[in-house]
């Protein structure tokens, strides 16, 4: 740790002595902290701060905030060696962690976000519009992709999706002999403790919203409670909130659980490495909400012009056939989808992104912000469920 | 010499005085700050206004959870310590020629490796776990106790298990204050176990006692990693609310108002234990 | 009967109770399958850590902020043990007292404040911030520590020196640090052991400096991933080599 780096350990000694008395002076100088937080930052990171200039970004560096398999590593390197482009990646655990670190004053150049937190994220001034001119590729997204409302405020777009899927239910088989047809029948007492969830509101609430013959997200508050009632009990019968679809995953392979309440077509993958065979199902209520992880550019991204070029990338045929394979998603670019093997390509139903009238809309999970009068909001959906949790 | 000049001794705790004043007084101000400030739009607002701590003192959701948190971490803290007295008595005066390695032992575990400790309970405890299979194998079961993982039972046992080198270490200090002699000449005197824990052993260790319950009580009331891996959709505790606040809800005011709020209760707890222990090996 | 039968039986479930979750992850580091149940031996998972870059950049970031965060620590603990000497005895157990409140408080709201006041001053993260709070956390067992180690130094040799006619650099140089040598080591291990465990406080002030149990966390909740044993394993050999080496340095009164 010596910035020298020659002392032997020996002079070990002599060094703190020196240290000390240094520290003395600092002190006196009232310098201490921010000298010694610079300090150890130049020693902890010695490597070059690779910033793009403003036309190109050959040989810089790109911070990406989000989940692991999600940031084109493996995907993306002949770009990125074509480019010299150094890719730093910070892996957290689940989206509220996004939030959390870019709110914490963090800089990234790429945050991936799944679709119920990307407008949170726009009134949040966390994310900033995406210079379209600088993605060409966004031209061959599939139609309900290109601009989707979940993404887009004020005729911006702040979002570029890069895999999707259409929510499932997810169950093991080997102990499901009947498959269940509503979200309804999982809150029976025959599925009691054998399930697990999301610790999020937006499924449940957007199913049982839809079983009560409500028009969810718009909830009048009376129709929050009576949803909240179902809820409750949903989350009384689950085993455990899973983190994730692996967690998910890992939890029916640990025979913790037979089903998972919120799953995906790529479970089914996870679950082969652990030597176990799972099937996946949905709801009749459920066709109206899947998930769509998208890349937006932070508002503290120094790197914009290799942001936006990656970006581009991602959606590219090829890299975005290579990551829906290794994460068993769909793709989001028309031009990838004759790329996959047969049995992913067949995976989904894609009618649901290209055609204006599918019953897919991604924005169904989320409870509008400013809703009209008489309506709850997403703060209102996140405290009753806060509400259902606690029993 | 320990009584130099002044000067001398001021210098030397400057800077860590200032390095405390900046870092830790700082951080845990600034802390306290927001817990005033207002939370409109996304964004923080800086203001001094009690709203928040309304907000909190009068919800009952958030009186369940802090009701719950202290009581988890009450079971915890006597249990912890009970153990650990035990464990740190019988170290020090009957087992004490290993002393050392057993002392190091119960320390070892103290920096090693929490997070995947906590996961490892998954393996341990599950439905086709560890202790599941054994009383299957050895017939006391017919079928896994599900109760096990995912709730109260499992974010205990836990808790319990990472907190007992924390209790130890006061623990053991405060035995230091205990010479076998002392306890021999009150054995020679006619003295009982019971009266022998209570006039002699627990006069003599009451402080690291209470330093014990502080540390765990404090740590296990502000979990969250443990209730967030092992603790099912049964035990939500005031961290993981607090965490809620900081990642999906973005109300980091009112996050800071929740924690200071049991941070407070927490305090309250510990003095009220300290107070009773002075008052009862008065 | 054997003699304290119940006492030795105590002793022994404990230490199981202890160290069950350490056996299982060190067991399972060495499963030869990704499933849940032990099948054979194999070191597969080390070779796939070794071959992780990700895994590799977080070992270089923790084993640099265990360095600095001893450094760092030491620099201010001993200046502060050695002065506290100065203090008279019945202010010493305050003083200790007050500098171990930064581990009798919640990591979390350490972590969160620090975070709160480095971007209330506009730090951009790093594992620069990082090292800063795990000095803070690391300072409570530096000083204490060192206070026992001086608590036990003889003064009487200073004054022989000094009657001597030795300067007090000389003093410091060639009677002060030779003794206290064992207990700086030993002091200086405990230090990186801290840091090296540390999650709360690297979670929120690293940035992109991912440490190990940053990688860990945000692996361990995503499932169990055999190579995350492998991991672990390698972070509790390290941590506890640190402990063992620590107390072998400092003898404390056992």
């Amino acid at each position: 740790m010596e910035p020298a780096g020659h002392e032997s350990p020996r002079d070990t000694a002599a060094e703190l002595r020196v240290d000390r008395l240094r520290f003395l002076q600092l002190a006196g100088a009232g310098a201490a902290i921010p000298t010694l937080a610079g300090f150890l930052a130049a020693c902890g990171d010695s490597s070059s701060e690779g910033g793009g200039t403003a036309g190109g970004f050959d040989g810089s560096k790109i911070l990406y905030l989000g989940l692991e398999g999600e940031d084109g590593k493996s995907e993306a390197t002949a770009f990125r060696k074509r480019h010299d482009l150094r890719l730093q990646s910070t892996y957290v655990a689940s989206a509220n962690d996004i939030f959390a670190k870019l709110k914490a004053g963090q800089v990234y150049d790429l945050a991936l976000l799944p679709n119920p937190y990307v407008q949170r994220m726009i009134e949040a001034d966390l994310i900033q519009p995406l210079d379209l001119s600088q993605i060409p590729n966004q031209q061959d997204l599939y139609p309900n992709l290109r601009k989707p409302e979940w993404g887009s405020k004020g005729g911006d777009l702040y979002v570029i999706p890069i895999a999707w899927g259409d929510g499932p239910f997810v169950y093991n088989p080997k102990n499901v002999t009947t498959v269940p047809k509503s979200a309804g029948d999982i809150l029976g007492p025959s599925w009691n403790k054998r399930y697990v969830l999301f610790d999020d509101p937006a499924v449940p609430f957007m199913l049982f919203g839809r079983l009560l013959g409500f028009d969810p997200p718009h909830l009048t508050f009376d129709q929050l409670d009576q949803v909240s009632a179902k809820a409750s009990q949903l989350v009384k019968g689950a085993v455990a909130f899973a983190n994730g679809y692996e967690d998910a995953t890992d939890l029916i392979a640990r025979g913790e659980a037979d089903l998972s309440f919120s799953g995906a077509e790529f479970m089914l993958n996870l679950g082969k490495e652990k030597g176990l065979t799972l099937d996946y199902a949905f709801f009749e209520e459920s066709h109206g909400g899947g998930f769509a992880d998208g890349l937006a550019v932070p508002k503290s991204a120094k790197n914009l012009a290799g942001a936006h070029a990656y970006i581009n990338e991602m959606i590219s045929p090829k890299v975005n056939a290579a990551i829906s394979t290794t994460l068993s998603t769909a793709v989001t670019n028309e031009k990838a989808r004759p790329l996959l093997a047969p049995d992913l390509a067949k995976l989904y139903s894609y009618e649901a992104v290209e055609s204006p009238d599918s019953d897919l809309k991604f924005e169904d999970w989320v409870a509008p912000s400013n809703p009209p009068e008489g309506i709850a909001s997403q703060a209102d959906w996140l405290e009753a469920w806060q509400k259902v949790k606690a029993g | 010499m320990p009584h130099g000049p002044k000067l001398l001794t001021a210098l030397g705790l400057a800077p860590i005085s200032i390095y405390y004043a900046l870092l830790f007084v700082g951080s845990i101000g600034i802390f306290l700050a927001y817990s005033f400030y207002r939370f409109e739009d996304f964004d923080f607002v800086p203001a001094f206004q009690l709203g928040n701590y309304g907000d909190v003192l009068g919800s009952e959701l958030y009186q369940t959870l802090i009701l719950r948190t202290l009581l988890l971490a009450l079971a915890v803290s006597v249990v912890v310590v009970t153990v650990s007295y035990t464990f740190v008595y019988l170290i020090n005066f009957v087992f004490a020629r290993h002393r050392a390695l057993l002392y190091f032992l119960v320390l070892v575990s103290l920096f090693s490796g929490y997070l995947v400790r906590i996961y490892a309970w998954r393996t341990l405890l599950g439905a086709q776990g560890v202790v599941n299979e054994a009383l299957l194998t050895i017939g006391l079961i017919d079928r896994p106790l599900r109760f096990l993982l995912n709730g109260w039972f499992a974010v205990g046992v836990a808790l319990v298990n990472f907190m007992i080198p924390l209790a130890v270490l006061p623990l053991h200090a405060a035995m230091a204050n205990v010479s076998p002699k002392t306890l021999e000449a009150a054995r020679d005197l006619g003295a009982g176990p019971v009266t022998i824990f209570r006039q002699v052993l627990l006069p003599l260790t009451r402080g690291g006692i209470v330093v014990a319950f502080a540390f765990v009580f404090i740590a296990s009331a502000a979990d969250v990693v443990t209730p967030t891996l092992l603790g099912g959709v049964q035990a939500q505790m005031v961290g993981t609310a607090v965490q809620a606040q900081f990642g999906t809800t973005f109300d980091w005011p009112f996050g800071a108002a929740l924690s200071f709020t049991l941070m407070a209760v927490v305090l309250a707890v510990v003095a009220t234990f300290g107070w009773t222990m002075k008052a009862a090996t008065r | 009967m054997p003699r304290h039968l119940g006492a030795k039986l105590f002793v022994a479930a404990l230490l199981v109770f202890l160290f069950a979750p350490v056996v299982i992850v060190v067991m399972f580091s060495f499963n030869s399958s990704a499933e849940l149940h032990l099948a054979g031996l194999s070191t597969r998972w080390y070779q796939d850590v070794f071959a992780d870059p990700e895994a590799m950049q977080a070992l270089k970031h923790s084993a640099i902020a265990a360095a600095a965060t001893a450094v760092g620590a030491l620099a201010l603990g001993m200046s502060a043990a050695l002065a506290l000497m100065r203090v008279p005895q019945r202010l010493r157990p305050i003083a200790l007292g007050l500098s171990a409140l930064p581990i009798a408080v919640p990591g979390l709201m350490i972590a969160f404040g620090l975070a709160v006041l480095y971007r209330q001053l506009n730090f951009e993260q790093s594992l620069g911030l990082t090292i800063s709070g795990h000095v803070l956390i690391a300072l409570p067992f530096v000083l204490l520590t060192m206070s026992s180690a001086l608590d036990r130094f003889s003064f009487s040799m200073l004054e022989a020196g000094r009657d001597l006619g030795a300067s007090a650099p000389r003093l410091y140089w060639s009677i002060v640090l030779p003794i206290l040598r064992p207990a700086i080591e030993g002091a200086a291990l405990l230090a990186m052991a801290v840091s090296l465990d540390e999650f709360l406080i690297a979670f929120f002030t690293a940035g992109a400096d991912t440490t190990l149990p940053m990688l860990i966390w945000a692996r361990v909740v995503r499932g169990v991933d055999p190579s995350l044993n492998a991991l672990a394993a390698l972070l509790l050999i390290a941590t506890t080599a640190l402990a063992l080496l620590a107390a072998r340095r400092t003898r404390p009164r056992w």
